[in-house]
């Protein structure tokens, strides 16, 4: 019921904004090559901001890490764990073919793991696990759960440790992965098995809008 | 993208095998031998994830073409020693928190449920299944998001271009065997 109500007003959301972009088509100056003219992942109205929020990066000593692209850039945001054999090794691949197909651009599109798992994922598990799919990517993790769960409920991420009592531990969480602009604001979100070629479309157009600097716009 | 060609490469492959095991009739390959029935079943384009050096679990992936006229149950899978301690089947199944099931792990403790923007949150989690079914003349996938093979405590990085024998367990019949070969996705 909750799902298919959340299901219909992302639907809403999404429409909404297709037909905002078509709207404002050929005036938006997307015109850039052959690509898509209309992000193809989903779509919030307003994009939800984070960039008020960060989290310490493994991977960079421990700083603050906050969820804003560099100027001009796009930052790919996931939340997982590493004893996720499925989603979550097959999200990063995705995300680095992905990203690979940019080319020169490749660079332009930062990537950020933030684990919901810090017990068994510690700094040095999380961080290499990132560094293999991104030599360049970011390991977030935290210990406090107030933080992770206030950055999650930013995003819109459930997750869910358990342990039982023999010690086995089931983890459940958000299988999406959500792209964030230099401004702070989460610009579209791609769901779990979407396609890369699709993601490329989508990062291409979305950095074509930050270089014409639409800082502000509407 | 890779999700389409896989599945063509898959298709492409099935179609093969099926065509091959039709030419051969019931001898059955190394892909194991149907009992009973008037075809075999085939386990066509096995593959498993390569993995980070501190991931401790792997998946594999493989499409069971159940060639035959009765239905096929897998109990269980088994991969060698040195490449997991233990194989198991999963399935990666999405719901929704207000459907989570907390409590289904007896008296476990629950850290941090957490919900926000409309739309964005169905939770996706992994369960161990006893037995999966393939009904006669059907295809199961296992592949990305779906059933997988869940390779645990993997014993080294699966590495591009590895291979692995993969071995699945059937009701009634003799184990399937096939070669697992490791790629990025």
């Amino acid at each position: 019921m909750m799902a298919m109500e959340r299901t219909w007003r992302v639907a809403v959301a999404t429409v909404v904004a297709a037909l905002f972009a078509v709207g404002c088509g050929s005036g938006g100056g997307s015109s850039a090559g052959d690509a898509p003219k209309k992000v193809q992942g989903i779509t919030y109205d307003p994009a939800p901001q984070v960039g008020t929020l960060s989290l310490p990066d493994v991977t960079n000593g421990g700083r603050e890490f906050p969820f804003v692209a560099d100027p001009g850039k796009l930052l790919v945001v996931f939340f997982g764990y590493t004893h996720c054999p499925d989603i979550c090794p097959g999200t990063m691949a995705g995300v680095r073919l992905a990203r690979d197909k940019l080319g020169e651009d490749a660079d332009r599109v930062q990537v950020a793991f933030g684990t919901v798992d810090p017990n068994r994922d510690t700094d040095a598990v999380v961080g290499e696990y990132v560094e293999n799919f991104f030599a360049d990517g970011h390991a977030l993790r935290t210990e406090d759960a107030a933080r992770l769960k206030e950055v999650a409920d930013a995003f819109g991420v459930q997750y869910e440790v358990v342990t039982d009592a023999a010690g086995k531990t089931e983890v459940g969480h958000s299988a999406l992965s959500f792209v964030v602009d230099d401004q702070g604001r989460v610009v579209a979100a791609w769901p779990f098995g979407f396609e890369e070629k699709a993601m490329t479309e989508d990062m291409k157009l979305l950095l074509a809008r930050e270089q014409k600097g639409t800082q502000g716009d509407q | 993208m890779s999700i389409v060609r896989r599945r063509t490469t898959a298709l492409l492959a099935t179609t093969v095998a099926v065509i091959a095991l039709t030419a051969c009739g019931s001898d059955g390959s190394d892909a194991g031998s149907g009992s009973g029935g008037s075809g075999t079943v085939a386990l066509v384009d096995a593959w498993a994830r390569t993995s980070a050096p501190t991931q401790e679990e792997g998946a594999a992936y493989v499409d069971v073409v159940n060639g035959t006229d009765e239905t096929l149950t897998l109990t269980g899978a088994s991969v060698p020693d040195d490449i997991a301690k233990e194989a198991q089947i999963h399935e990666t199944l999405t719901d929704s928190a207000s459907t989570s099931t907390t409590g289904a792990m007896g008296d476990g403790s629950t850290s941090g449920t957490s919900g926000g923007m409309d739309g964005m949150g169905d939770m996706t989690r992994m369960r161990e299944v006893a037995t999966v079914t393939v009904a006669a003349g059907d295809t199961m996938k296992f592949e990305p998001g779906g059933h997988h093979i869940m390779l645990m405590e993997l014993r080294q990085p699966l590495e591009r271009g590895q291979t692995f024998e993969l071995t699945l367990h059937r009701r009634g019949g003799p184990d399937l065997t096939t070669t697992v070969t490791v790629r990025d996705a």
